[in-house]
C-alpha cells in the first residue's frame, strides 16, 4: 500500500484549503443532479449557444478554484462528475475513476480501484453527499489505508 | 449579393486610388513583398479567413470584428492587412506589445516567407500567450462529434469541436475542447432563438473548457454519442492550429446555423494547416457537421477514430445481455425497492448480480420517475460495490459495444436523387426527386439513429404526357419517432411545412402551402414500429372565403428499419372546415438498399377527399445518395 501512503499523505496537507482558502470555489455537487435524462425540452437551448464570454482563459466551469494543486483538481473533478465517479468506484473501473486517480498522481490505479470500491459507502455516504464531502472522506478512508 | 457586389466595388475603389506601400516599410521588404505578392498566398488568404467574393477578384474576410484587423480596410483588403502586419511587426514598440502578441501565426507566416528573420519569432515577450501555450503542450487534435439531438433545432445535425491532447497525459476527459459557438442570450428561447441563428443575429466565439465538461453534457445530459476522430497532423501543423486559435480568442464572427456554423468554423481553422486543401470550398452554402468529417476523411485527415456511448446507448447495450427474467427484474425497480428484489437478485451468480445492478443503475437514472428517487441510484451502486471487481463481464460488454456501432462517416450521403417510373391516376407517370439533405426512415440506416427523420429541401416534379406538375416542396419535414419500450418511455413528434398537391373540392387537385404538426407515442414491437401521432393541419386556400384552414390531423402509421429494407406506410385523417369533410391519404413506401448510395424503392399513395375524389400514385423507381 505505498502508493496510498504517498497519496494520503499530499491529501491531508492540502485538504483543509478546500473550505478555507476558497471561498468562492463551489464545490456543492450533489450526486445525481443537473441531468435531464432522456425527456429533455423540446426546445432545448443547450447545445451549440454558451452563455456570457468565454474566452480562453477560462479552461474550467468551476470559477475560483485553484486547480494547480493535485487535490483541488481532483475536487474540481469530482465535483463536475459526481455520478460517473460514483458509478465507476461502485464497479471498481472506469475511466472517470481512473482520471481521479491520475490527478491525485496515484502510482497504482488498481489498488485505489480496489480500495475505494471497497469503502464505497465510506466515501459515498448518502444520496445527499456533496462533492466536498466526498473528497473529505476519500482523504480519510486513504488515511486509514495508510 | 448586393451586399457582396458593393463591397467588391468599394475595394475595387480603394486598390485604384490609393498608394499601395506606405513609406514606412524598409525599402527591400517592400520589393519582397511587391514581388511574391505575398498576400494572394493561399496561406495569408486563409489566416485572415478570406472569402472570394462572387463579382470581380476580390475578398471579404467571415470574421466580423475590428480587432481582428491592422488596418482599416482589412475585412476586405488582403493586401493592406499584409502591409499593416509587416509594419506592426518592424516598427515594433513595447507600449503596443499586445499587438504584437496577437497574431502568432501571421507572424510565423512572415517568418516562412523570409520577409521577417527567424529572430523575431522571440524577439516579443508575450507573456500570457507563451504561458498560454505552455499550458496547453499538444501531441494530438481530435475532431469530436456529438451526434444529431433531434430535441434541439440547434444541433439537429450534430456539433463538432477539436480536443487538444497534451503529451504524457493518460485520461482523456482531461484534456481541453476547443469550441465555437454563437453567445446566446438567456432570454432567447424557441422561434427568436432559430431565426437569429439562421440570419446571423448570434456572435460566434471560440473557448475551451476541460473535455470532461462535454462528454457530461453530450454523453450524459443529452443523452448523445460521441465519435472522436484523430486528425493526421504533424507537431508543426499543431503549432499553426495553436497559434491561429490565440488569433482567434475574443474574436467574433457572426455565427450562423446553416453556413457558417462550428463545423465550418473549424474547417476554416484546419484550411490554415492545409491552405492548398481548401475544406471550407464545399460547404459554402450549408454546412452540415457530417459532411464537413467526410470531407476531411476522404483528404487522408483522418487516422483513428473512438466512440463514446451517451447514457441511454450503454443502457441498451447492457439490456441486451440479460436475460428475459433479469431484464423483468431491472423492470421491477419502478415501482419496488431494492430489498424487496433481494430474494431474486441472491438467486443469481455474482458476475449476473453485478450485471444486473449495474443495468439497474442506469435504469435508475434514465427513467423518469425512478431517477427522482436518489437514494434507490444509491442503494443499487452500494449493492454493486459489495460485489468486488467483475472484470470480465465489463470487458466484454465495452468490446461488444464499441464493435457494434457504425461510424456516421460510413453512412449514406445527405443528397439524394430520386427518378420513379409508374401511374398517377391509371395514366403513365414518371417522378423525379431532389433532396438537399438529411435522412429519411427510408434510407439506408447505417450510421444514422434509427427511428430519426430530419430532412431539409425535398423538391418532387410529376411527368406525364401533357402534364408536367410540382408534385411537392417540403422545406422542413422532421419526424423524431422515438419507440417507447418496457423500460423507457418517449415522446414522438413530427413538423413540417411546404407546398404539396392536395385533392380540393373545387377542382381535381391543388398545389396548397402547408404547415403541420403532431406529437404522440411510438410502440416497438421487436423491429416493427407502431406509432399515432395527434396533431394540427394548416393549409393556405386562396379560392375559399377563409383562407387559412387550419384543423386537426391524426397519423397512424408503422415502419422497420432493417440493414438492407426499409419499409413505411403512414395513414393520416384531416378534417376541413370549409369543406364540411375530411381528406384521407395513405401511403406505402419500401425501399431495398443495394449499397450504401444505391436504393431501389416501391411507393403506392392513395388520397381520397369526401368519398368521391380520389388520386392514386404508383410508381417503382432508383434512389441515389451523393
Amino acid at each position: 500500500m505505498k502508493m496510498i501512503k504517498i497519496l494520503a499523505a499530499s491529501a491531508a496537507l492540502a485538504l483543509p484549503m478546500i473550505a478555507q482558502a476558497n471561498p468562492g470555489c463551489g464545490l456543492g455537487s450533489q450526486v445525481f443532479e443537473g441531468q435531464t435524462g432522456v425527456f429533455a425540452n423540446v426546445l432545448a437551448v443547450t447545445t451549440n449557444g454558451t452563455l456570457g464570454n468565454q474566452t480562453f482563459g477560462m479552461t474550467s466551469g468551476t470559477l475560483g478554484c485553484d486547480t494547480s494543486k493535485p487535490i483541488m483538481a481532483a475536487s474540481v473533478f469530482v465535483n463536475e462528475n459526481m455520478d460517473q465517479v460514483a458509478e465507476n468506484m461502485a464497479e471498481g473501473q472506469g475511466e472517470a475513476l481512473d482520471t481521479l486517480a491520475e490527478l491525485l498522481k496515484v502510482d497504482s490505479k488498481e489498488e485505489f480501484a480496489t480500495l475505494t470500491q471497497s469503502n464505497f459507502s465510506k466515501i459515498f455516504t448518502s444520496s445527499e453527499v456533496t462533492a466536498e464531502e466526498v473528497i473529505q472522506n476519500l482523504e480519510g478512508v486513504l488515511n486509514a489505508a495508510g | 449579393m448586393l451586399l457582396t457586389f458593393f463591397v467588391s466595388l468599394k475595394s475595387l475603389a480603394f486598390e485604384g486610388r490609393e498608394v499601395l506601400l506606405n513609406s514606412s516599410i524598409p525599402l527591400n521588404v517592400k520589393e519582397k513583398l511587391q514581388l511574391e505578392m505575398l498576400h494572394n498566398d493561399p496561406r495569408w488568404l486563409k489566416l485572415l479567413h478570406y472569402k472570394e467574393n462572387v463579382i470581380g477578384k476580390s475578398f471579404t474576410s467571415i470574421v466580423d470584428d475590428k480587432t481582428f484587423f491592422l488596418s482599416s480596410s482589412g475585412k476586405v483588403s488582403p493586401q493592406k492587412e499584409l502591409y499593416e502586419t509587416v509594419k506592426l511587426f518592424i516598427h515594433f514598440d513595447s507600449s503596443k506589445d499586445e499587438r504584437v502578441c496577437q497574431f502568432p501565426a501571421r507572424l510565423k507566416f512572415l517568418i516562412e516567407k523570409n520577409i521577417l528573420a527567424q529572430s523575431y519569432d522571440t524577439k516579443f515577450k508575450c507573456d500570457e500567450y507563451r504561458q498560454w501555450r505552455q499550458e496547453n503542450i499538444t501531441e494530438k487534435i481530435w475532431l469530436v462529434f456529438p451526434s444529431a439531438y433531434l430535441n434541439s433545432p440547434s444541433s439537429m445535425f450534430g456539433h463538432t469541436f477539436l480536443r487538444l491532447d497534451p503529451f504524457k497525459q493518460q485520461s482523456k476527459l482531461l484534456s481541453k475542447a476547443v469550441n465555437y459557438a454563437a453567445n446566446t442570450e438567456e432570454t432567447d428561447t424557441g422561434m427568436l432563438y432559430a431565426i437569429k441563428g439562421l440570419f446571423g443575429g448570434f456572435p460566434g466565439y471560440y473557448s475551451m473548457t476541460a473535455y470532461h465538461e462535454k462528454v457530461k453534457t453530450y454523453n450524459r445530459i443529452e443523452n448523445r454519442d460521441i465519435w472522436e476522430y484523430r486528425l493526421d497532423l504533424e507537431q508543426d501543423d499543431i503549432d499553426w492550429i495553436l497559434r491561429h486559435l490565440w488569433e482567434l480568442d475574443k474574436i467574433k464572427s457572426d455565427y450562423f446555423f446553416t453556413t457558417q456554423n462550428c463545423s465550418y468554423q473549424l474547417l476554416s481553422l484546419l484550411d490554415v494547416v492545409r491552405p492548398t486543401e481548401n475544406f471550407t470550398a464545399s460547404f459554402e452554402v450549408f454546412a452540415i457537421p457530417l459532411d464537413t468529417i467526410r470531407i476531411l476523411e476522404k483528404k487522408s485527415m483522418i487516422v483513428e477514430q473512438r466512440f463514446r456511448p451517451s447514457q441511454s446507448s450503454e443502457f441498451n447495450q447492457a439490456l441486451k445481455m440479460l436475460t428475459e427474467q433479469e431484464k423483468r427484474l431491472v423492470k421491477r425497480l419502478k415501482v419496488d425497492t431494492l430489498d424487496e428484489l433481494a430474494s431474486d437478485l441472491d438467486v443469481l451468480d455474482i458476475p449476473r448480480k453485478a450485471l444486473v445492478l449495474n443495468t439497474a443503475y442506469k435504469f435508475s437514472r434514465l427513467h423518469p420517475k425512478v431517477r427522482k428517487d436518489k437514494n434507490k441510484s444509491m442503494s443499487l451502486l452500494r449493492a454493486r460495490s459489495e460485489l468486488g471487481l467483475i472484470k470480465a463481464t465489463v470487458n466484454d460488454f465495452e468490446k461488444d459495444s464499441s464493435k457494434s456501432v457504425v461510424s456516421p462517416t460510413q453512412g449514406h450521403n445527405t443528397r439524394r436523387l430520386s427518378i420513379a417510373v409508374g401511374e398517377l391516376n391509371d395514366q403513365v407517370s414518371a417522378r423525379i426527386a431532389y433532396k438537399f439533405n438529411y435522412h429519411s426512415i427510408s434510407d439506408p440506416l447505417l450510421g444514422y439513429a434509427k427511428e430519426s427523420h430530419i430532412n431539409f429541401f425535398n423538391i418532387e416534379a410529376q411527368l406525364q404526357s401533357g402534364n408536367h406538375h410540382l408534385e411537392k416542396l417540403d422545406i422542413i419535414d422532421i419526424r423524431s419517432l422515438s419507440s417507447s419500450n418496457q423500460f423507457i418511455r418517449r415522446r414522438a413528434w413530427q413538423v413540417k411545412t411546404g407546398l404539396e398537391r392536395k385533392l380540393v373540392s373545387t377542382g381535381s387537385d391543388k398545389l396548397i402551402p402547408d404547415l403541420n404538426f403532431g406529437f404522440g407515442y411510438v410502440h416497438a414491437i421487436n423491429e416493427l414500429k407502431l406509432y399515432g401521432l395527434v396533431g394540427l393541419n394548416a393549409e393556405y386556400h386562396k379560392e375559399y372565403e377563409k383562407n387559412l384552414q387550419i384543423a386537426p390531423r391524426l397519423d397512424l402509421g408503422g415502419f422497420a428499419q432493417l440493414s438492407r429494407f426499409a419499409l413505411e406506410s403512414n395513414f393520416s385523417v384531416i378534417s376541413l372546415e370549409a369543406e364540411d369533410t375530411w381528406r384521407i391519404s395513405t401511403e406505402m413506401l419500401a425501399s431495398y438498399h443495394l449499397t450504401r448510395s444505391i436504393s431501389l424503392s416501391a411507393r403506392f399513395k392513395y388520397e381520397l377527399l369526401r368519398s368521391v375524389n380520389n388520386r392514386r400514385q404508383f410508381d417503382l423507381g432508383v434512389r441515389y445518395y451523393f
